[in-house]
């Protein structure tokens, strides 16, 4: 193959390349723009924790809780125990 | 005396040759690279002790039954290790700037010219005696304008098996020389006004977008460019994995452990493809001056095609975060934040630039299918 004919099929590729590369891209961004038309966005604080944990709520709201709840009394075991070996 | 004789035969010392000891200081270099200015060192340093452990005389690492001759025809001659390092990154990459601002695909597309470009160059430099490029070496050499390391092996791997060393080790210190490349470039193509553009904060993503992002990719891709499954396909299962939220061990391991691993392991066998004969000609010379142009064009026409959105958009685009559109994650798009942020210190323009960045990745993963599907 000799150079003009090789830049020839060069510039073929690089008219159908940018082309295609362009096409499917701009289908991609129609498809993106057509999500975020039709899903609707998050509503606010509802990732994870209800979709999993929807049927034992109590277990859900301890567990949510227990952090504080267990601070709460190790705090007062402390306090108690100072007061102990005073 | 015999024995002697034998055993000095099988020293390195008496067996070195010149190309021997040239490709040993190649490999050398790139180790200083790696260690001492910090060049893309998780590949480099790999790269460069496959290279020394590949041009090691009687050591047989090469040869049929050698250990980087294995590595390399298992992970590398397959396409496996940078598919499997793609699929890594898709895990490692946040779509959430691009499904935010969609219009950036065209600054990931646009980037794309310069591979096309680059054709061009690699072809008349069979002009000048001593270069034999075929419009299949032209095209695995014009990949490297994608700035993406594992798509420039697996087009490489699959086109021009022989030039691999030479196109990995050249894309993979243009990524490196990012933050120096670009800046001149974006430069020069934007007034001071341009590059001071602020621009809309991003809307929020929603969870299910992020998810049905990476199914969207990969049926495009099936219906019209098949060629490009390999690499779009593991990209997107990694970004599933990311994004689905219910396999976050596989996720992680994708991201971490399973990357890593290969990446040692890709390292070694490109380096392995540095031996004398490949890679010591004026070839390879040509490869490194076309990967700097491919890189170069990339950029600007990322620039330029942001330019031109900007006169037409209803929002304002600041055209720095078109340099962008080449690949090379997060790289390029902390390159357009800082000369952004030279411009207007209050100017953050870093989540704007993913959007093009991970646009690129896409690009030159669609502009590989398509010289695939062309040329292979």
């Amino acid at each position: 193959m000799d150079v003009t004919e090789s830049l020839f099929r060069a510039l073929t590729l690089l008219g159908l390349g940018m082309t295609f590369v362009f096409l499917f891209l701009g289908l991609l961004m129609i498809a993106v723009n057509l999500m975020a038309k039709y899903i609707p966005a998050d509503e606010p604080a509802v990732k994870r924790s209800v979709v999993p944990r929807k049927q034992p709520s109590t277990v859900s709201s301890e567990s949510e809780i227990n952090p504080k709840l267990i601070a709460a009394i190790s705090s007062a075991v402390q306090q108690y125990r100072k007061t102990e070996a005073a | 005396m015999d024995g002697l004789t034998k055993l000095w035969m099988d020293t390195g010392i008496a067996n070195f040759g010149l190309p021997d000891l040239v490709m040993i200081a190649v490999g050398c270099l790139l180790l200083y690279l790696a260690i001492a200015r910090k060049f893309e060192p998780l590949l480099l340093l790999p790269i460069g002790f496959g290279a020394i452990l590949a041009n090691i005389p009687n050591a047989g690492f090469n040869d049929e039954g050698g250990m980087l001759y294995y590595v390399y025809h298992v992970g590398i001659e397959t396409g496996v290790f940078p598919l499997i390092i793609f699929m890594g990154v898709g895990a490692l990459t946040d779509f959430g700037a691009l499904i935010a601002n969609p219009k950036v695909l065209f600054l990931g597309a646009a980037a794309q010219f310069g591979i096309f470009a680059t054709l061009f160059g690699a072809i008349l430099l069979n002009l000048i005696p001593g270069f034999e490029f075929s419009l299949q070496d032209a095209s695995a050499i014009a990949i490297i304008g994608g700035a993406d390391g594992p798509t420039a092996i697996f087009l490489a791997s699959k086109l021009a098996p022989d030039l691999l060393g030479a196109i990995a080790v050249a894309a993979y210190s243009y990524m490196a020389l990012v933050p120096i490349i670009q800046p001149p470039i974006m430069r020069a193509l934007t007034t001071q006004e341009e590059r001071e553009i602020k621009m809309e904060q991003l809307r929020p993503v929603s969870k299910k977008e992020k998810i049905i992002f990476p199914l969207a990719v990969l049926l495009l891709t099936i219906l019209f460019l098949p060629a490009a499954t390999p690499l779009v396909g593991m990209f997107c299962l990694g970004n599933l994995m990311r994004e689905s939220g219910v396999v976050e061990r596989l996720s992680s391991t994708a991201q971490n452990e399973l990357i890593n691993i290969v990446t040692i392991f890709l390292g070694l066998g490109v380096g392995s493809k540095l031996s004398a004969d490949k890679f010591l000609n004026i070839e390879t010379l040509g490869i490194l001056a076309l990967g700097a142009i491919a890189f170069s064009i990339g950029t600007a026409s990322g620039v330029i095609m942001a330019k031109i959105m900007g006169r037409f958009s209803k929002s304002p685009i600041n055209p720095l975060i078109g340099a962008a559109g080449v690949s090379a994650v997060p790289m390029a798009a902390r390159v357009a934040n800082k000369v952004g942020l030279e411009a207007n210190p209050h100017n953050f323009l870093l989540m704007h630039a993913m959007g093009p960045n991970v646009a690129g990745v896409l690009g030159s993963a669609v502009a590989a299918g398509v010289l695939l599907a062309l040329v292979g």
